[in-house]
């Protein structure tokens, strides 16, 4: 919690296959081949 | 990351530029963090400078100027407080607290060849403004960067990017924060050198524009905005500084960042000029 990320930009197209199979299993109703962004955590949140 | 996402439930029915959240995954297994996935707004976003194939006239880069200020007090116009709204944050003691906290940052981020911003750090702490009577939702990164123009009518904003450090706060803070990245044509050389976007194009606003034009839309008291400005050239200092100590301590290798330090310089050059304008 302590520093800003470097990335400032985090979304980004991921499309692994642990990520397909996740919401193959878990969200089926969201089609991860749609135009989507993914965030995922890289750092603190200094607010 | 889940607390941004719920930042986004509550707001996106009442500011439909930001992104639909979709789905938060508390399971780190799963790509080796917790994420959130969102609707992605398709469209053009600036960087340092506008790209080849995008030209403005001056009317449209000052139309495009006052959109981003219209965008952001559109933000500051939602009722926080409105039934269905779960927006974080504690707007007592807000201002204090920002100059504590990225005061902290600042100490534990400094190298031995980085300003130490003591003179400032103090003046922020003893200048600082009572706290406003009517808070709001603050983005705190609002910048050309983090939002996107429509392919379609690039002077038209479609979305705003970026939530992760919104919290309820001072919007001056939040306008501050903005126009810290704001570096236009009439400024010295060391502040163009670290321009990130292209806020300098022929027509763009200048910073005393975007202020005036802030405070006639929404009637908020801008005599003592310099304070703002100030703190947020120092908070941007900050955030440089802490990627710029990451890479002198050889925790990241990307090159670019040994460049941080001039940013850093630059900023506490243009804080103090900007105390000391104030001061007489």
């Amino acid at each position: 919690m302590q520093e800003t990320p470097i990335n400032a930009k985090k979304e980004s197209a991921l499309d692994t296959q642990a990520l397909t199979q996740y919401f193959h299993d878990h969200v089926p109703e969201i089609d991860i081949r749609g135009p989507l962004m993914i965030k995922k955590f890289q750092g603190g949140i200094p607010t | 990351m889940n607390r941004e996402y719920r930042i986004l439930q509550s707001l996106k029915p009442v500011f439909p530029y930001c992104p639909e959240p979709l789905h938060y995954c508390a399971d780190t297994s799963v790509i080796g963090a917790d994420f959130y996935v969102m609707k992605r707004i398709q469209g053009i976003i600036l960087r340092n400078n506008l790209p080849e194939n995008i030209t403005f006239t001056p009317d449209m880069a000052r139309n495009l100027c006052q959109t981003l200020l219209d965008v952001q007090i559109k933000l500051h116009g939602i009722d926080i407080k409105s039934a269905g709204q779960a927006f974080p944050g504690k707007p007592d003691g807000y201002v204090a607290r920002q100059v504590s906290g990225w005061s902290e940052r600042y100490r534990k981020a400094k190298t031995d060849d980085a300003p130490d911003f003591e003179s400032i750090m103090t003046w922020l702490d003893e200048q600082q403004p009572k706290d406003t009577d009517s808070p709001v939702l603050v983005h705190n990164d609002y910048k050309f960067d983090n939002v996107v123009l429509s392919p379609d009518n690039p002077v038209t904003i479609i979305g705003v990017l970026d939530w992760e450090m919104a919290t309820c706060g001072d919007p001056l803070m939040d306008l501050g924060n903005s126009l810290a990245y704001w570096i236009q044509n009439n400024d010295p050389p060391y502040m163009q050198k670290i321009r990130v976007m292209p806020t300098n194009m022929p027509g763009a606003m200048t910073r005393e524009e975007m202020i005036a034009y802030y405070s006639k839309k929404t009637g908020r008291d801008i005599s003592n905005f310099d304070y703002y400005y100030c703190f947020g050239l120092f908070r941007l200092a900050v955030i440089a500084q802490q990627i710029y100590r990451r890479y002198s301590l050889g925790m990241t290798q990307d090159n670019r960042f040994g460049g941080l330090i001039h940013v850093v310089r630059a900023l506490e050059k243009t804080a103090l000029s900007t105390i000391e304008k104030i001061s007489h």
